[in-house]
């Protein structure tokens, strides 16, 4: 039994629909008698017979698309005892084909005196193997290799794609569909929507429910496409003063942040690194007291203080204290250290006496002890300046004929633009990475 | 769609590559009226002309050196070398050049150039014509490494290194270059340049490998299924940068592995993934790494060839020595 696999019928046409079969099924044909019509995206074309012998079955009818390479029809040719189907690589009509579709510099055995076996050296392995990579099943889905190595590129979960392959095979066009809408992103389970957003926050939406009604009788929100697997409940106590503070700074700050990173390769063993910190911001606002500052944007007015109080940002589960460190400026180091403990404990306690909580000049946000890098802090008002550590870390830097690894505190500032200019702000920076870098 | 073989795969994306970007070129000895040292390059010639397929002198420090420098200027050259042992002369422009011009200029510039060549043994060619080098080109910073093991794959990770804005080895296991046949259509579409390809799943055994020893690999999973042992097979394909992270999670669930190359053993990319098994992975697996490799030797002229050549045979020795542990 000989296979007749379609050949090209164009110039690298994918596939040809059937048009009519000329013979039929059991009918003897000859070399080159039409045997099919077929219509390319460019034309109808007769195919021809590559065998004379019986045609023993056609392998698809009218309308039928068949893949350019894929059995078209099965012939009985005498001499073949019929035995086992052989698959067309080397038979006639597509050996033809391969040697075209290989380059005319390709085997012309025929030639004579010097074969072109496709090397310069050696011997080839040649193989009319053909390769179908199996696909496997990955969390339910059936997927062939290079889609699956698709989906970890674009950090796709394969058990959330939609598949729209033949028998529920998940193609790459599926996977980069998915990644483009985002609606399985791997690692995030099965369930990609849900954690996205932890409740609605009350400002963007134009209120559809006043907001006080909302801190009494535990309001229902509007309906919600997902279930939200928590109970709504009102924010009290220091997380509405946060809510409170931080919207008013929103409103009211022109805020704009600047960021470096202060190499602190030159310091002792055991530096104490918030102290450092503080004494830094002084170096600052020596050099610019104009971000040891309060603002009035309604009087337009402000205060340059001569003093430094220093507002602490402390992190405790029921919200962030911000609580005032006097006079740093005239502190030796061993005070700064007394007073930081005193006032962390009474913040952790929440003993802290409310004119602690006030009339800072400037802050220092040290959220480095559990992660970060950068940030974009916000200034309290009336205060125009406020300086975050982000965490401390090595970095390679170059040196003069080489690298060396250092180590650093990114700083992040942010000033408000009303007050401060950017070239103040800078060269507050600036001092406070100086006086960082030195030794002691 | 048409079924080609692996270089045919080469071809195809190079004359792909060539017809969607101007700026790619194609230089080396012979790959103009000849059509390459395997006809790699075939017809490619004949349809983009002189300026666009080069033939150079025989010079591979200048191949390298001329590609590096047009690369630098904006252009996409994808060299040449007829075979592995000849690349050699080019590590300088490689290592020192290719590798670091990011590194160098702050990232002004990079070098979006693909040096191409037939690599491994197994096909009776005379000495410097056998080497599996991805150790040595793996081992330099700013070079990625790649080995396709399919046609599709050759077609796919070969667009994807033409279009890589930096350097890239392309490694072609010349012994496979006309093993199979595969349909891979022309689209355009790449394969991604970082991940590893999972050709099989199983829950017994991970074997990992790639290049030309994906046909051994392939034929002891068969043996190895047929005694009932499930295998999972992984094609690295790119070599550098080394995706692990496929390989843990595999090994994670298998517990045993099995790395087969042709490669001498010695300090090889074997070697850097059991290490990463070990650094990351120890505490899943129930028995030590395998290695199948080449011998740490000069490969053999061809009588000893597959003497030296990991055989089916001894991958599945190595993959019954690791099922023995329990």
């Amino acid at each position: 039994m000989k296979v007749f696999n379609l050949p090209d019928l164009g110039e690298g046409l994918p596939d040809a629909e059937i048009v009519e079969w000329l013979v039929s099924e059991g009918d003897e044909v000859t070399v080159d008698q039409p045997l099919v019509s077929m219509e390319t995206a460019k034309a109808v074309v007769e195919v021809p017979s590559p065998f004379t012998g019986k045609v023993a079955k056609f392998h698809g009818g009218p309308g039928d698309v068949i893949k350019t390479g894929a059995p078209l029809a099965e012939f009985q040719v005498e001499g073949d005892a019929g035995a086992e189907a052989t698959t067309q690589t080397e038979p006639p009509a597509t050996e033809t084909q391969a040697a075209d579709d290989a380059g005319s510099t390709e085997e012309k055995s025929d030639q004579g005196d010097r074969e072109d076996s496709g090397t310069v050296v050696g011997k080839m392995q040649a193989g009319g193997e053909v390769l179908r990579e199996r696909t496997s099943t990955v969390g339910g889905v059936k997927v062939t290799p290079a889609v699956r190595a698709l989906a970890r590129k674009l950090k796709v979960d394969l058990a959330a794609v939609q598949a729209s392959g033949a028998d529920g095979v998940v193609t790459a066009a599926d996977v980069r569909k998915a990644a483009e809408d985002g609606s399985a992103p791997a690692g995030g389970g099965s369930k990609p929507e849900a954690p996205a957003q932890p409740a609605p926050s009350p400002q963007p939406q134009p209120a559809p429910q006043p907001q006080q009604q909302k801190t009494e009788a535990s309001p229902e929100p509007a309906p919600r496409e997902t279930t939200a697997s928590g109970d709504w409940e009102p924010v009290r106590g220091t997380r509405r003063t946060m809510a409170r503070v931080m919207s008013e700074s929103h409103r009211s700050v022109v805020p704009t942040t600047l960021m470096d990173d202060a190499d602190i390769q030159g310091w002792k063993a055991g530096e104490d690194i918030t102290v450092r910190l503080l004494r830094a911001l002084w170096a600052g606002a020596s050099a610019e007291p104009g971000l040891n500052a309060w603002f009035d944007g309604q009087q337009e007015m402000r205060i340059v203080h001569k003093n430094m109080h220093v507002g602490m940002a402390v992190d405790t589960p029921d919200g962030l204290f911000v609580a005032a460190l006097r006079d740093v400026n005239q502190s030796d180091k061993a005070g700064l250290r007394g007073e930081i403990n005193r006032l962390r404990e009474n913040v952790q306690n929440r003993s802290i006496p409310p004119e602690d909580l006030k009339d800072y000049t400037i802050i220092l946000s040290n959220f480095g002890k559990f992660a970060g890098r950068y940030a974009t802090p916000v200034i309290t008002p009336p205060c125009v300046a406020i300086v975050a550590a982000g965490a401390l870390r090595h970095e390679v830097v170059p040196v003069l004929g080489g690298v060396e690894v250092h180590k650093m505190i990114p700083l992040s500032l942010t000033f408000d633009h009303r007050a401060c200019t950017g070239g103040e702000a800078a060269r507050f920076l600036k001092a406070m990475l100086d006086d960082l870098s030195k030794a002691e | 769609m048409a079924e080609i073989t692996l270089i045919e795969g080469v071809t195809m994306a190079l004359a792909r590559a060539m017809e969607e970007d101007e700026s790619v070129v194609v230089l080396g000895e012979d790959v103009g009226v000849n059509g390459g040292v395997f006809r790699a390059t075939a017809g490619l010639h004949q349809r983009f002309g002189d300026d666009r397929v080069i033939d150079t002198p025989l010079a591979e420090v200048m191949i390298a050196g001329t590609t590096v420098g047009m690369a630098a200027q904006g252009m996409k050259p994808v060299a040449e070398a007829q075979f592995c042992g000849f690349t050699m002369p080019m590590i300088d422009h490689i290592m020192c050049h290719a590798g670091r011009l990011r590194n160098r200029t702050r990232g002004r510039l990079s070098c979006p150039m693909v040096l191409r060549f037939p690599s491994g043994g197994g096909i009776h060619a005379p000495e410097h014509h056998s080497e599996s080098p991805e150790a040595l080109y793996a081992h330099m910073p700013g070079i990625r490494v790649v080995i396709p093991s399919s046609p599709s794959r050759a077609y796919g990770l070969m667009l994807a290194a033409i279009r890589d804005p930096d350097p890239v080895i392309f490694m072609e296991p010349k012994r496979i270059y006309r093993w199979q046949k595969e349909e891979v259509v022309d689209d355009g579409e790449e394969l991604p340049l970082d991940v590893c390809y999972t050709l099989r799943d199983g829950n017994d055994v991970t074997l990992v490998t790639w290049g030309a020893m994906i046909k051994e690999t392939m034929q002891a999973a068969d043996e190895l299924e047929a005694q009932g042992v499930s295998v999972e097979v992984i094609d690295v394909a790119t070599i550098s940068p080394l995706d692990m992270e496929t390989i843990i999670e595999s090994v994670e669930r298998t517990g045993r592995c099995v790395i087969v190359q042709e490669a001498p053993r010695h300090c090889s990319v074997a070697s850097e993934i059991a290490a990463g098994l070990a650094d990351a992975g120890v505490w899943h697996l129930h028995a030590p790494v395998k290695r199948v490799c080449g011998y740490d030797v000069v490969m053999p002229l061809y009588r000893n060839e597959m003497k030296y050549m990991p055989s089916v045979k001894r991958i599945v020795h190595a993959v019954q020595q690791v099922l023995e542990v329990s």
